[in-house]
């Protein structure tokens, strides 16, 4: 189920929201059954096939924590915990990276071994690495006494399930378990979480879907040739589109957690707001770059084996999260880019102590990001390649009308037309310009969307603005998207 | 104070909500302009421009006895042609590039909204996409149209674009309104039927010899009308059907020649006939060997796609009973158009 869909908001969070506050108050263990069954019902609603892996995943993990809970012994821990980590890659490998690496074995061998054509199971790299971060702080000695009902909740519940935030048992955990029976019901953080699922709904259904229509027809044209200006903007396009989209996605998230009384961590802080490629991985993908730092960076010796090594750990870091978001040689190339210029920022900072200044340091690593983005988007290196050349072949031309047609539709259109401006000689380039600024206005420089919802008053005035919204999502639903996270 | 002001956002939050979507959902339903829920408005200026969704509408909701389904070859047809020359009030439910699966859709619709008060089925049947996947349709049928869902009709009642285009659009243009006895017409003007148009987008087929043998055609074509259209031929026996094979021009058979499929084709017209002319309520009409017409390039804007007149002079032989083919005269037909299709001068056309 898409949180953008009607679905969701006109019946599964209703009933769940009602669900969960009814039978809180007699019981609280039984809300959070209700908690989980809801979130299978979420899950399932894509593929009930779907439904097993994930059923089957969690209970093999529960079985491992309560192996390595009975286990007093180091060295006994430590084999428990292998087994876990290997059974998680071993499910992780098998549904994302099968197809891929025979397809790669057949490159390069010049072999014909038939692909699976296996179908990803949604999030499943978010729900594997959530429960191998759990299995690694039960090593650490960092998990409580955990019951299976707060466990299946944890990994389970679904405004975090399929495309993020990775949650972590030291925030979570002892928010599912101090779940209790009762009336409790704090309106204003519910109110709030409102606020953030609205704005979260508007980047995703008003933002990045207008953006995406510009970039999908860039990507499919591109072998038939675009202008130098329809490939910057592309490739801004997308920049701008990601982010909306992902984080308007965990803003949803972060704001149906709140209404039900759970803080789900915070996964984006105005990314494309940040000076060098350092700080962009501590505002992006916060939680995914917090797991790999606790869980792989820190165990290779992170910065404390010497400078070559915590080089080679910060490149391994970046390798390993290319491979985590998709099977394909255009994803590592994307973590690689990410690794080394971490290596060189650092290596600038430590070494040749230069000190860039804030605006040039903040347009090398904005304009650094969007052409990794490239590479993150394309379907082949090939394909990314074309359009970095189509981007710097300066062909400096208007751009088509079709490459602007996402923007030149709908309402904002016919507010154009009823004012005449459709009509101009520049009529038509009036929104794709409109969009573009506001979109580079609100990544650089405006408050992010829990910033805007954390200050906002409760008020008439707000409820009345916050309602139009909801309303303006949710006719613009029809031609429902799929969020582009959800593959990874 | 706090909780005071949480309701208050609550309240004016829903309330806004509901308002919106009240005003946009009872303006879609009022003028309903798929016709989802009933017949069209008398006086609104509805833009009827979008098949897939529309059709099952207009098929479930107009006031007609008979109907006209195929492709994009029964766009131009002016339906109110069939009223003059027949008598019977004719709803148009074409689909751009149908393929047997669509006509069978529709057809289901058609029936269960009319039963046997449907008179004639008029249906163009274009052989290059009867012998392919059975399940095949040209686009995917919208789920909150097609299916008997009623909830999912929110995606229709609170769809913007339904809403901008489809409510508010026609209201600021009234020019923008369909006729309703050339509703789908293509954008072509009496001008654009020539040779010089027909240029523009044609190129001559590769001459690439086609290798598939006749037979798998055939069996496609088997499949095809078992499954999707001779069913309703059985089941609804008291409904006329009038078959015709659109006429493509010459240039259709140019491209033919050049693959090696002239034969192919021919076999193909003879099984389909053979197989419909089986049933006492099937009429069929040949007109792919009338010189007059798809040797005239006067007649089309580009090398398939006919005129209004030639959509008027078939509804004037299908009324007239000319240019039919029979069992008696099948040969004949086929043979004709074998010879016109292999000895045509192709080189004298200016291409």
């Amino acid at each position: 189920m898409l949180f953008n869909s009607h679905i969701f908001i006109f019946l599964f969070l209703p009933l769940t929201l009602i669900g969960f506050y009814l039978i809180k108050r007699a019981n609280a263990r039984a809300a959070k059954v209700w908690l989980i069954g809801m979130s299978l019902w979420f899950y399932g609603y894509f593929n009930t096939g779907y439904l097993a892996i994930m059923i089957v995943s969690v209970l093999f993990n529960y079985a491992i924590y309560v192996l390595m809970k009975r286990t007093g012994k180091p060295a006994a821990l430590k084999i428990t915990l292998t087994v876990g980590i290997v059974g998680n890659l071993a499910l992780l490998m098998y549904f994302k990276y099968t197809d891929f690496l025979i397809d790669s074995c057949n490159r390069i061998f010049t072999l014909n071994i038939p692909l699976k054509n296996i179908l990803l199971p949604l999030g499943i790299s978010f729900f594997t690495f959530q429960q191998i971060g759990f299995l690694a702080d039960e090593y650490r000695g960092e998990v409580k006494e955990c019951g299976f009902v707060d466990y299946a909740l944890f990994v389970t519940f679904f405004p975090q399930l399929i495309a993020g935030p990775i949650a972590d048992n030291k925030s979570m955990m002892p928010q599912y378990e101090g779940i209790k029976k009762g009336k409790d019901f704090d309106t204003e953080v519910f109110c709030k979480g409102a606020m953030l699922f609205i704005l979260g709904l508007c980047k995703k259904v008003l933002l990045a879907d207008t953006f995406g229509k510009s970039v999908d027809y860039a990507y499919t044209n591109l072998s038939y040739g675009i202008n130098s200006i329809e490939a910057l903007l592309a490739i801004l396009f997308y920049t701008l589109q990601l982010y909306f989209d992902f984080s308007g996605y965990c803003d949803m998230a972060l704001g149906i957690g709140m209404m039900f009384g759970i803080d789900i961590p915070v996964n984006f802080d105005s990314p494309y707001k940040s000076r060098n490629i350092g700080e962009f991985w501590r505002r992006w993908h916060i939680t995914l770059n917090r797991f790999l730092t606790d869980n792989i960076y820190i165990p290779l010796g992170g910065s404390r084996k010497g400078e070559v090594r915590t080089y080679i750990n910060i490149f391994l870091v970046f390798l390993i999260s290319g491979i985590w978001h998709g099977a394909g040689v255009t994803f590592i190339v994307w973590g690689l880019m990410h690794g080394i210029m971490s290596i060189i920022t650092r290596l600038i900072r430590t070494k040749i102590r230069i000190e860039l200044n804030g605006v040039i340091s903040h347009i090398i690593t904005f304009v650094f990001v969007c052409l990794a983005w490239v590479f993150f988007r394309a379907d082949t290196v090939s394909q990314a390649l074309d359009m970095i050349k189509s981007a710097f072949a300066g062909t400096f031309t208007r751009p088509g009308e079709d490459f602007m047609s996402g923007f030149n539709s709908g309402e904002f259109w016919y507010v154009l037309k009823i004012c005449h401006l459709t009509t101009l000689s520049f009529g038509r380039y009036i929104l794709m310009i409109a969009f573009t600024l506001a979109g580079t206005v609100m990544v650089f420089f405006l408050p992010n969307a829990r910033q805007i919802a954390g200050k906002a008053r409760l008020n008439i005035i707000n409820g009345i603005i916050f309602g139009a919204l909801l309303a303006w999502c949710i006719i613009s639903l029809s031609g429902v998207s799929t969020f582009l996270y959800f593959n990874f | 104070m706090s909780e005071n002001n949480a309701k208050k956002f609550i309240i004016s939050g829903v309330l806004t909500v509901l308002a919106g979507l009240m005003l946009i959902g009872t303006s879609v339903i009022a003028v309903d302009p798929f016709f989802h829920y009933h017949a069209p408005l008398k006086d609104f200026p509805y833009i009827v421009d979008d098949q897939v969704d529309m059709n099952p509408g207009l098929a479930a909701h107009m006031d007609y006895d008979s109907v006209l389904l195929g492709s994009s070859m029964t766009v131009a047809f002016d339906t109110d042609r069939f009223y003059d020359d027949m008598g019977l009030k004719t709803q148009k439910l074409s689909y751009n590039g149908a393929y047997p699966k669509d006509q069978a859709i529709i057809l289901d619709k058609i029936f269960k909204a009319k039963g046997d008060n449907v008179k004639e089925v008029f249906l163009g049947i274009d052989e290059l996409n009867y012998s392919g996947d059975i399940n095949r349709t040209k686009f995917t049928p919208t789920d909150y149209i097609y299916d008997d869902n009623p909830f999912n009709d929110v995606k229709y009642i609170f769809n913007k674009t339904v809403f901008l285009d489809y409510v508010i659009r026609p209201l600021f243009d009234r020019t923008d309104a369909s006729e309703w006895n050339m509703i789908y017409k293509p954008w072509w003007q009496p001008m654009h039927y020539n040779l010089a148009n027909v240029r523009l987008y044609y190129a001559p087929a590769e001459e690439i010899i086609d290798e598939t043998p006749t037979e798998a055609y055939i069996e496609g074509i088997e499949a095809n009308l078992d499954a999707n259209i001779i069913p309703y031929i059985e089941e609804h026996s008291n409904t006329r059907y009038t078959i015709f094979y659109p006429p493509y021009s010459i240039l259709y058979w140019y491209d033919a020649k050049r693959q090696g499929q002239i034969d192919k084709i021919v076999a193909k017209y003879e099984y389909m006939t053979e197989r419909l002319l089986e049933y006492d309520n099937v009429e069929v009409y040949f007109f792919q060997n009338d010189e007059d017409i798809i040797c005239n390039f006067d007649n089309y804007a580009d090398y398939t796609h006919y005129s209004p007149e030639v959509c008027d002079y078939i509804v004037d032989c299908m009324s007239e009973g000319r240019r039919k083919v029979t069992k008696d005269n099948l040969q004949t037909e086929l043979e004709s158009l074998r010879k016109l299709a292999y000895d045509y001068d192709y080189d004298s056309i200016d291409l």
